[in-house]
């Protein structure tokens, strides 16, 4: 074989493996910016809650568990639906993920529903006309507690504290393997120019890092939102369910618009390169 | 031709570096992918977690009437799921009349008189264990007395049982003396609700049982 074919085909050889380490290079640097931008955002963590009605789902879950800690106690629920406001459950779950996010204490509005309670009840029953007794008022305060504990189980938002947790950990790393990832990439890149002698020919190469970027990108994300696979994870209570649910689907959506860009990236590298490629004859004639 | 090839590349190459991609990740993940795997298996069902909290009824008030027999085989008779009404608890000395749900979470205990599942239903020979509220179903309770005769009806068959014994007990008490009760050869039907009924708002720590025995029903063999 001429010595010139041998080096062609080493050469064409090289730049297919530098196009896949770019390829998975790239595809590390997205997966990481949609989880670090967009899985430990606080923003759209609320906008999802927003859109998809959670702070209804969460104040019927609280109004039925209460109905069914009142309906023994002989008091009516008037004590209770008018000293739990929805605007508490929206203001003490925003609240509570703002103040995760940022670290800090978050103080609910439970003592003002507690004050709010005994002050319904003590109306009810000086409108019956009764007096309590000292251990009718003992069971009333371990009742008034009970729906407290119930309220704050509700507006205690899991999910924000796993999120703060894993974000932690996933800040220390983020940084370095960013940079390590973009270096190598560039690398890659400079090295892929080099090997050869016309740019249209590199070109080529990074536009199939590109694609297949992409490809990675939206196949298995696509799987798995088009199939819902996430719609049979067993999470209760349903406030809680719907959350989860919604927030995996917007993160698969993500991935599947990074994958849209990866490929509008590609168009853009084989238009770049069918222009270069011409220049260049243009410039031999 | 040398275009088409030039085209093939750019979706076969793409593709090849997918799979190689994802092979790679495998590899180097799989630890982690083991991990997830068994975590997903464990929270990841057949399907979408059912939250309809709606009551069901597979009670008929006529269907007894078409049975004759005094002993039923276990094949012919249709077990209750969780949240059916599958029969009718009543005592019209006291005004009882009151629709009996398998189960006893918070939605049935509105809506009736629900069943401890770990007890068993009329005619197994062994503990009945219903509870409903002392404000709702459970309020005529009140006027419980030995020698009253409370009706449970079926789809399979209509039982009867004898009030003997009336007891105020502590909740946390009765909790452990249900292994207890529950261990009897007997069949016998507990009743139980918050005590007291009246003059008393907030949380009730006391149980107010009414036991009662078979006196008449079918079999189940």
């Amino acid at each position: 074989m001429h010595k010139s074919k041998k080096s062609a085909m080493l050469r064409e050889g090289i730049s297919y493996v530098l196009s896949f380490l770019l390829t998975v290079c790239i595809t590390l640097i997205t997966v990481l910016v949609i989880i670090r931008y967009g899985c430990f955002n606080e923003k759209i963590l609320l906008n999802n809650m927003s859109t998809y009605g959670y702070y209804d789902f969460v104040y019927e879950d609280i109004m039925n568990d209460v109905e069914a800690i009142t309906l023994p106690t002989g008091l009516p629920a008037s004590v209770y639906e008018e000293a739990i406001e929805s605007t508490y459950i929206y203001s003490d779950i925003n609240g509570k993920i703002s103040a995760q996010f940022k670290g800090e204490a978050y103080t609910s509005k439970s003592a003002e529903i507690k004050k709010n309670m005994k002050e319904n009840i003590n109306a009810y029953l000086a409108g019956q006309g009764y007096s309590i007794t000292e251990e009718e008022q003992k069971s009333i305060d371990a009742y008034v507690t009970e729906v407290i504990k119930d309220y704050d189980k509700y507006i205690s938002m899991p999910l924000g504290t796993y999120l703060v947790k894993a974000k932690v950990i996933f800040d220390k790393v983020f940084l370095i393997a960013l940079a390590a990832l973009a270096v190598i990439s560039a690398v890659i890149i400079f090295v892929n120019l080099k090997l050869h002698k016309w740019v249209h020919r590199a070109m080529r190469y990074f536009s199939y890092s590109a694609l297949g970027c992409a490809l990675m990108m939206i196949s298995i994300p696509g799987y798995f939102y088009i199939r819902k696979i996430h719609y049979r994870l067993a999470l209760s209570p349903e406030s809680f369910y719907h959350l989860a649910t919604t927030y995996i689907d917007d993160i698969l959506k993500l991935f599947l618009y990074f994958g849209l860009l990866w490929i509008v990236v590609a168009i853009i590298l084989i238009i770049t390169t069918m222009f270069a490629k011409k220049n260049i004859k243009k410039g031999h004639k | 031709m040398r275009n088409l090839k030039k085209v093939m590349r750019y979706i076969i190459t793409p593709v090849i570096f997918a799979l190689l991609g994802y092979m790679f990740i495998i590899v180097a993940l799989s630890p982690v992918i083991r991990l997830t795997e068994a975590v997903g298996g464990m929270l990841v069902k057949d399907s979408a977690p059912d939250f309809n909290t709606e009551l069901s009824i597979v009670y008929d008030p006529d269907a007894h009437k078409k049975v004759a027999s005094q002993e039923i085989p276990f094949s012919q008779i249709q077990f209750p799921s969780k949240g059916e009404q599958y029969a009718n608890l009543s005592c019209e000395e006291i005004g009882l009349d009151a629709p009996l749900y398998w189960g006893d979470t918070n939605t049935i205990l509105k809506y009736g008189v629900g069943q401890y599942t770990g007890s068993f239903i009329p005619g197994y020979g062994k503990l009945l264990f219903l509870a409903a509220h002392n404000t709702t179903y459970f309020n005529c309770l009140q006027n419980a007395a030995e020698g009253q005769i409370v009706t449970i009806t079926t789809n399979y068959g209509v039982f009867e049982y004898e009030i003997y014994k009336l007891e105020v007990i502590n909740a946390k008490e009765a909790d452990k003396q249900y292994q207890t009760w529950v261990k009897g050869t007997e069949e016998i039907l507990m009743m139980y609700t918050c005590y007291p009924f009246e003059n008393a708002y907030g949380f009730k720590t006391d149980r107010l049982f009414v036991f009662a025995r078979k006196l008449s029903g079918p079999v189940l063999v």
